[in-house]
């Protein structure tokens, strides 16, 4: 980490860390009190959904190393389980959530146990044929999945006491339960990543040989993070599913893949408010950038650029072994080095 | 005996870089492994954890005589082998802490339900996981720098967090790729009192060592490899004195009568 990200970290570490999250999620909550615009809470909304999926890939790229380029497949895999257990079975959108988590989960297995005999380079090839291959599945299995018409899925609802609560076509439900997603994402991928389990995973992507000979079964533990990377896809499939009320396979494309992989760069790996802060603002940028109309893509590709030349590990990159256990001040870092110094005397 | 290598052989292509090696380790002991450069010193480490698969030859360890010849590197760690490395693989982008602390993965056993809801004896696992780290940080003189970023350590700093990572995963035997290679003096010596207090817990030490200093003082037993081959195994002294040591380290002498 260089001396500006240190810097940026300093500056924020006089505040306790847990109120600024209570005092950033109350915002949150309190936003449509502000502002009910429809469009703006629809942008935060698919923002949210992809704070999800960036977390999601997190665990498997920013922690474990595994570079994914069909993460899609996934994010299809939960949104395709709603839909059509929701069409052919009529199961409810509360009733699916397991389902889907289950089958994106299983579906990253069963393709990881195959998958993950290649590293590097190789698995992210692997794993974009495999998106495409997916996607272009969903496209000709009309009998199931609709064919590239799709399929009409249920919007949400809610029972009340003596109500019913359609969520429908209304943006402000959608934040509210996109808001407590995102929550609960966040929660779980924290709490791997100060576990074992995420020690593990980033033993596994500095240096895999010494990992293996500190006891950890690589290939297990991989699969484990490709696992729980896929089923949060799916988590978040089934939100998006319920809340467009329409799934097709244009939705799940290599482009999603690319855009997912370039907000974990962006906001850095393995630092879980950088894949929020990335996910928010690569979704908000193009948006602002309306008005430029086919200069729009244009300015996006200059943001991202003067992002890689000037920080190339990402907004947040190379924070993450501070938040516990970075040193107080430069002082105290230099009084450590001083008691050092006395160690290699004695 | 804790550790016997039986006739080890291994082979890349056509060059052998391993030719019938055996070589045994007794609980507590400190097993010297000398050579020149491309003797297959490390390739000998490979081979018993794990990391290479020797082709013909056979390892047993442990006081039942378990035989581990073919298993996976992780598994022979579990049942007690621990390594450094020659060229000091920490783990860089976590903390010096951490470092140790993903050594304990293989004796802690958190499943990950209880990580998700942050079970109490999840709580208490990581809480001795890191008492025990600290510990391990202050045995090898690390605990000042516990929150560094491990890569911003010095080289011979280093070598010493990958002691104490080793020693995170509970071996009974420790094996040491070099591990004075690149220190000054000074910090061989604490090198040399932390080997040597390592093996008065009851752990046995196989080390592959350049600096004939290091290896004199450290080893009761010492064995030299020379192009794949064992070449000779006694007592520091008889291997300081011995011809083909001599021979394999300086080259032959020319006999000054037939020149």
């Amino acid at each position: 980490m260089n001396r500006r990200g240190i810097g940026l970290y300093q500056a924020t570490k006089k505040i306790p860390r847990r109120a600024v999250n209570v005092f950033i999620l109350l915002i949150l909550f309190a936003l449509p009190l502000f502002d009910r615009n429809q469009y703006h809470l629809e942008v935060l909304v698919s923002a949210g959904i992809f704070a999800i999926l960036v977390l999601g890939l997190n665990v498997m790229t920013g922690y474990c190393g595994l570079l994914n380029l069909g993460y899609a497949a996934f994010f299809a895999a939960g949104a395709y389980t709603y839909a059509i257990l929701n069409v052919r079975f009529g199961w409810s959108f509360w009733v699916s959530l397991p389902a889907c988590i289950i089958s994106a989960g299983a579906f990253g297995l069963a393709f990881g146990s195959c998958a993950l005999r290649l590293k590097g380079d190789y698995l992210a090839v692997v794993t974009l044929g495999f998106g495409e291959i997916t996607r272009i599945a969903l496209n000709n299995m009309d009998s199931l999945t609709g064919g590239p018409n799709g399929l009409t899925v249920a919007h949400p609802a809610l029972w009340l006491p003596h109500k019913r609560l359609a969520f429908g076509i209304n943006s402000l439900p959608y934040y509210y339960l996109t808001l407590l997603a995102i929550l609960v994402t966040v929660i779980i991928v924290s709490r791997l990543s100060s576990s074992r389990f995420g020690r593990a995973w980033i033993a596994i992507k500095e240096d895999e040989v010494a990992a293996a000979c500190l006891g950890i079964h690589t290939g297990k533990l991989k699969l484990l993070a490709f696992c729980i990377g896929s089923a949060l896809a799916g988590f978040a499939g089934w939100l998006f599913a319920g809340k467009q009320g329409f799934v097709s396979p244009e939705s799940f494309d290599f482009i999603t893949s690319i855009m997912l992989t370039a907000m974990l760069v962006f906001g850095g790996m393995g630092s879980i408010p950088g894949a929020i802060v990335a996910a928010l603002a690569l979704t908000i940028i193009p948006e602002v950038l309306r008005p430029l109309q086919q200069y729009r893509m244009f300015f996006f590709g200059t943001v991202m650029i003067v992002m890689m030349l000037f920080r190339p590990q990402g907004l947040f990159g190379g924070v993450r072994i501070f938040e516990e256990f970075r040193p107080e001040s430069e002082r105290i870092r230099q009084e450590e080095d001083e008691a050092l110094g006395e160690d290699l005397r004695q | 005996m804790i550790l016997e290598v039986k006739n080890i052989s291994k082979h890349f292509g056509g060059i052998s870089a391993l030719n019938n090696i055996s070589i045994a380790v007794a609980k507590a002991e400190i097993v010297g492994l000398i050579g020149p450069n491309g003797a297959g010193k490390t390739t000998f480490f490979n081979c018993i954890t794990g990391i290479y698969r020797p082709d013909a030859g056979k390892i047993t360890f442990g006081e039942y005589r378990e035989e581990i010849t073919h298993f996976a590197a992780h598994r022979i760690s579990e049942r007690g082998i621990a390594r450094t490395f020659q060229s000091a693989r920490v783990f860089a982008s976590m903390s010096v802490l951490e470092n140790v602390m993903a050594g304990t993965f293989s004796r802690t056993c958190g499943k990950l339900w209880g990580t998700l809801i942050r079970s109490r004896r999840i709580l208490e696992e990581e809480e001795a996981v890191r008492r025990r780290s600290e510990e391990l940080l202050r045995f090898v003189k690390l605990n000042s720098r516990a929150s560094s970023l491990a890569s911003s350590l010095p080289f011979g700093l280093q070598r010493r967090l990958e002691i104490a990572r080793a020693l995170a995963a509970e071996p009974r035997l420790l094996l040491m790729d070099e591990p004075a290679a690149g220190m000054n003096a000074g910090e061989k010596q604490e090198l040399l009192e932390i080997i040597r207090k390592i093996c008065a817990q009851g752990i046995s030490i196989l080390i592959i060592e350049h600096d004939m200093k290091v290896v004199m003082g450290l080893c009761q037993r010492i064995a030299v490899l020379d192009s794949g081959e064992k070449i000779y195994e006694g007592s520091p002294q008889d291997v300081q004195s011995n011809s083909k040591v001599v021979e394999a380290y300086l080259g032959k002498k020319r006999d000054a009568s037939k020149s």
